[in-house]
């Protein structure tokens, strides 16, 4: 009896594990399925949020995301002055989190088909024990100018101290490093294929 | 035989009409026989020799045959003029001062750091405008040194004083100004390492072959720590585009200029509306601005340097951006042994920075 019952006691064990892993997988990507991101030519990137103590964390991040979305040439990106302009005739008082109706009459001014938020929550030197390393954590947000919908949302965190840097100690990547790998990453969820 | 010679010869006729034509697109302008030496700009926000390096210039120029006009009649032409801004030139001083003085030229010497603490550090960016037409920059070169930068053995080859660094970087660069005057050719052995490429690029950039470019260099938009940075970077842009010969570079005098008349305020950047409207005042075919995110220089023996900008040039035709690029180094990137390769100026770091984005600019997109 106890032979019998081994094997079906494994099988209800993976059979259970199985399932509590495929309800813990959460993807850190909305995409909205009726939107035709081919119709998005020009967009502006609004100044992103800044939740870190680095002061000038949001205007790198912003730089360094709008000049390799540019070099992507998948989408043409207007100036920051261009936008600094539009935020300021359109009369928003909050750029950083623009409500829809905000949006709509911010594209109609600058004639762009989306605009991009951002927040950078993380930024800078992680300390644990003796190891120290850089850090960053961005998260952006594709808002359609026609309806001033959200089409697209993703996040990203990259750098920290890895298994290696507490073992080996070392100060882990430069934080521009970092920041590129963060907007990369950005990238191949907004550009690539949709997640299954 | 007598085949493969009219071949040859006919292959020789392709290369030099080629020669030829390479030549034609890059941007000569008359050596001046006669300049002025405008009072030292200063924008290391302490207190420089600003004395003694234009009296260096005014003797060397002279030295060499160079007419160079007296402080006298250039005081009377300031007082006579109202002359208030002598950091540049703009285009109704460039005029009179041809007109009254017969000067051809104006030699316009900025200083972006000086400390006299050991390592002493100098930095400086000279440039000569044209005064015969539109203020335009003719020849430019910067010296950013520190007094550490060669050691050697033991040491030995350390500079401790300050008045010797600034004697160095003003022999280099009046050297570079003289033998400018001398062949018409701006030197172009600038030292640039790979690691100083920007870390991102947009490059649409195509330029007309056979015809010169104008470009307005905006000041940088400053949002680091370091006061005047986006002066310093500004003139940078304009030395490197200049030596590149693909532009015709306006000076800062006369984009100040227009600017103030056109009361063009830049929140923040540089918009399309702003660049089309400076472009076309100016007869500017491109428009370039940035922001400075960090400049920093530090004092004594110990410290790191780091610079960081974003650049980005507007095409007035089409009223798009051509160019953008972020760069972001630091004075130890890329040193592994004994401290070999470390910055420890930013200028000397950022004009390396700026030549590669310059060059990658004028090359156009491949």
């Amino acid at each position: 009896m106890k032979t019998v019952l081994a094997p079906v006691t494994w099988a209800l064990g993976l059979v259970v594990c199985a399932a509590s892993m495929s309800a813990a997988q959460v993807s850190d990507v909305y995409r909205d399925p009726r939107m035709d991101f081919g119709t998005i030519q020009t967009v502006a990137v609004l100044p992103f949020a800044n939740l870190t103590r680095e002061q000038v964390a949001a205007d790198r991040v912003r730089d360094v995301f709008i000049n390799k979305l540019l070099s992507t040439e998948a989408v043409y990106v207007l100036p920051v002055g261009e936008v600094g302009r539009g935020v300021a005739k359109t009369e928003i008082a909050a750029p950083t989190a623009p409500p829809a109706e905000d949006v709509v009459k911010l594209g109609a001014f600058l004639k762009v088909d989306a605009v991009i938020t951002g927040v950078v929550r993380e930024y800078g030197e992680v300390r644990s024990g003796n190891s120290a390393a850089n850090v960053i954590s961005i998260s952006i947000q594709l808002i359609e100018t026609g309806t001033g919908r959200v089409v697209w949302s993703g996040s990203s965190t990259r750098g920290g101290i890895s298994f290696w840097d507490r073992l080996l100690g070392g100060g882990g990547q430069p934080l521009n490093a970092v920041t590129e790998q963060a907007v990369d990453a950005l990238f191949d969820k907004l550009l690539g294929p949709p997640a299954k | 035989m007598p085949h493969r010679a009219s071949r040859f010869l006919v292959g020789l006729c392709v290369a030099a009409c080629l020669v030829a034509g390479r030549t034609a697109d890059v941007w000569a302008a008359e050596q001046p026989s006669a300049v002025a030496v405008f009072p030292v700009e200063n924008l290391s926000g302490v207190n420089v020799p600003a004395d003694v390096i234009r009296q260096v210039l005014t003797e060397r120029l002279a030295a060499s045959g160079i007419t160079v006009l007296d402080d006298e009649t250039l005081d009377a032409f300031v007082v006579r003029h109202r002359v208030r801004y002598a950091a540049g030139v703009d285009a109704a001083t460039a005029a009179l001062l041809h007109k009254e003085t017969g000067v051809e030229g104006v030699v316009i010497a900025s200083v972006g750091l000086s400390s006299d603490m050991v390592p002493p550090k100098i930095a400086m960016v000279v440039r000569l405008v044209s005064t015969t037409g539109a203020p335009t920059v003719v020849w430019a070169d910067d010296a950013g040194l520190s007094g550490d930068d060669a050691p050697g053995l033991l040491d030995l080859r350390m500079v401790n004083d300050y008045d010797e660094l600034v004697e160095r970087a003003l022999d280099r660069l009046c050297g570079s100004l003289l033998d400018y005057l001398a062949t018409g050719q701006a030197r172009t052995d600038v030292k640039r390492a790979a690691k100083f490429r920007p870390r991102v690029a947009y490059n649409g950039v195509r330029l007309e072959a056979g015809k010169v470019h104008s470009i307005a260099v905006l000041p940088f938009f400053n949002v680091s720590e370091r006061r005047n940075a986006g002066e310093m970077l500004a003139l940078l842009f304009m030395r490197h585009l200049s030596s590149t010969g693909a532009f015709r570079v306006i000076d800062t005098g006369e984009v100040r200029q227009q600017l103030l008349q056109a009361r063009v305020i830049m929140d923040g950047g540089i918009s399309v509306a702003d660049a089309d409207l400076v472009g076309t005042i100016l007869e500017a075919d491109f428009v370039l601005a940035g922001r400075v995110l960090a400049y920093d220089d530090y004092e004594g023996p110990e410290g790191r340097t780091h610079a960081e900008f974003s650049v980005v040039l507007i095409e007035r035709a089409t009223r798009r951006v051509v160019w953008s690029s972020h760069s972001d180094n630091h004075g130890s990137d890329g040193v592994r042994f004994f401290g070999r390769g470390r910055s420890t100026n930013a200028q000397g770091m950022a004009t390396q920075m700026v030549r590669l984005a310059t060059e990658m600019i004028a090359n156009g997109r491949k």
